[in-house]
């Protein structure tokens, strides 16, 4: 329990309490990041991510049609290769 | 350019360099303090700061009312602030949880933390670490209007923008958290300063 001055004394010392400022060197940093966000946030937008992402999909997905007709296990290149062989090498060379 | 601490939020969301960093500079000059009353400690109080401006800048295309920017980033600073207590609180009582379980003694140590307020002159230390330990018992409402009132010297209608309440209702908050104030001196002896109760 405390006496009543001793309130009245832990009472007035808010009214003491001075500002409390940031260091200098924190204030920097808090520019260097705001500039930082900046270029990041308009160099890496979402639409921008999302383009990118939805071109490298179609990239693969283009690949991976592209390389299916080279597998040399599918029944289609077999197919292939079976008709180059009819082809009579004589009449290329002839 | 910030002049006076005019804003052109126009030029912030065409990312303008000079108008960036002026406004990282008003921000953390803004609410660093605010945010340290609350939390207590320098670490908190950067790492709250730049998230703050964070958050500004990333939803600075949905604000256009460039007078009230002011008190938008301090709401902003001051919910930032709450949710800290708010993860710390929840981190406490479940570390007590465990604590209880594996009687590991370890998780007591983020109870209190140590009473650093720079603003505060040595002599008066003990006084104010006591003062704030019955500030942060505090209800939410009466800390951020008294934190704002007095540690920070906003004015009466300053503060009702921040808080969005009327100016009655800051008068009465502070009248109250002030009451609640003498009476946690009065009935409790609190010897630290323990940033998670509310």
């Amino acid at each position: 329990m405390r006496d009543k001055k001793s309130i009245d004394q832990i009472m007035s010392s808010l009214d003491n309490v001075k500002k409390n400022n940031p260091d200098v060197k924190f204030v920097d940093r808090m520019e260097s990041l705001a500039v930082a966000y900046a270029f990041k946030s308009s160099y890496f937008s979402k639409s921008i991510i999302l383009s990118i992402a939805a071109s490298l999909l179609l990239l693969i997905v283009a690949n991976i049609y592209t390389l299916s007709d080279y597998n040399p296990n599918s029944k289609e290149k077999i197919e292939t290769y079976t008709s180059y062989s009819l082809v009579p090498i004589n009449s290329i060379y002839k | 350019m910030v002049v006076n601490n005019i804003i052109d939020v126009s030029k912030l969301i065409e990312h303008d360099p000079l108008e960036l960093r002026s406004f990282a500079r008003l921000v953390s000059t803004w609410v660093y303090n605010t945010i340290y009353s609350y939390v207590g400690n320098k670490e908190d109080a950067e790492e709250l700061t730049q998230d703050t401006l964070i958050a500004a800048l990333g939803s600075l295309d949905k604000f256009r009312n460039e007078a009230m920017i002011k008190t938008w980033v301090y709401a902003i600073a001051i919910n930032k602030s709450k949710d800290l207590l708010k993860y710390r609180t929840r981190k406490k009582r479940f570390g007590k949880i465990i604590s209880i379980s594996n009687r590991d003694e370890n998780m007591q140590s983020y109870e209190h933390t140590e009473f650093m307020h720079p603003g505060i002159v040595l002599e008066s230390k003990e006084q104010m670490k006591i003062l704030f330990s019955a500030i942060n018992q505090l209800p939410e409402f009466q800390k951020t209007a008294l934190i704002l009132s007095k540690l920070d010297s906003k004015s009466q209608k300053e503060i009702s923008e921040i808080m969005n309440i009327s100016i009655k209702a800051v008068e009465s908050l502070l009248s109250r958290s002030k009451s609640n104030l003498r009476a946690y001196l009065e009935s409790e002896d609190i010897t630290h300063f323990n940033t998670f109760r509310k």
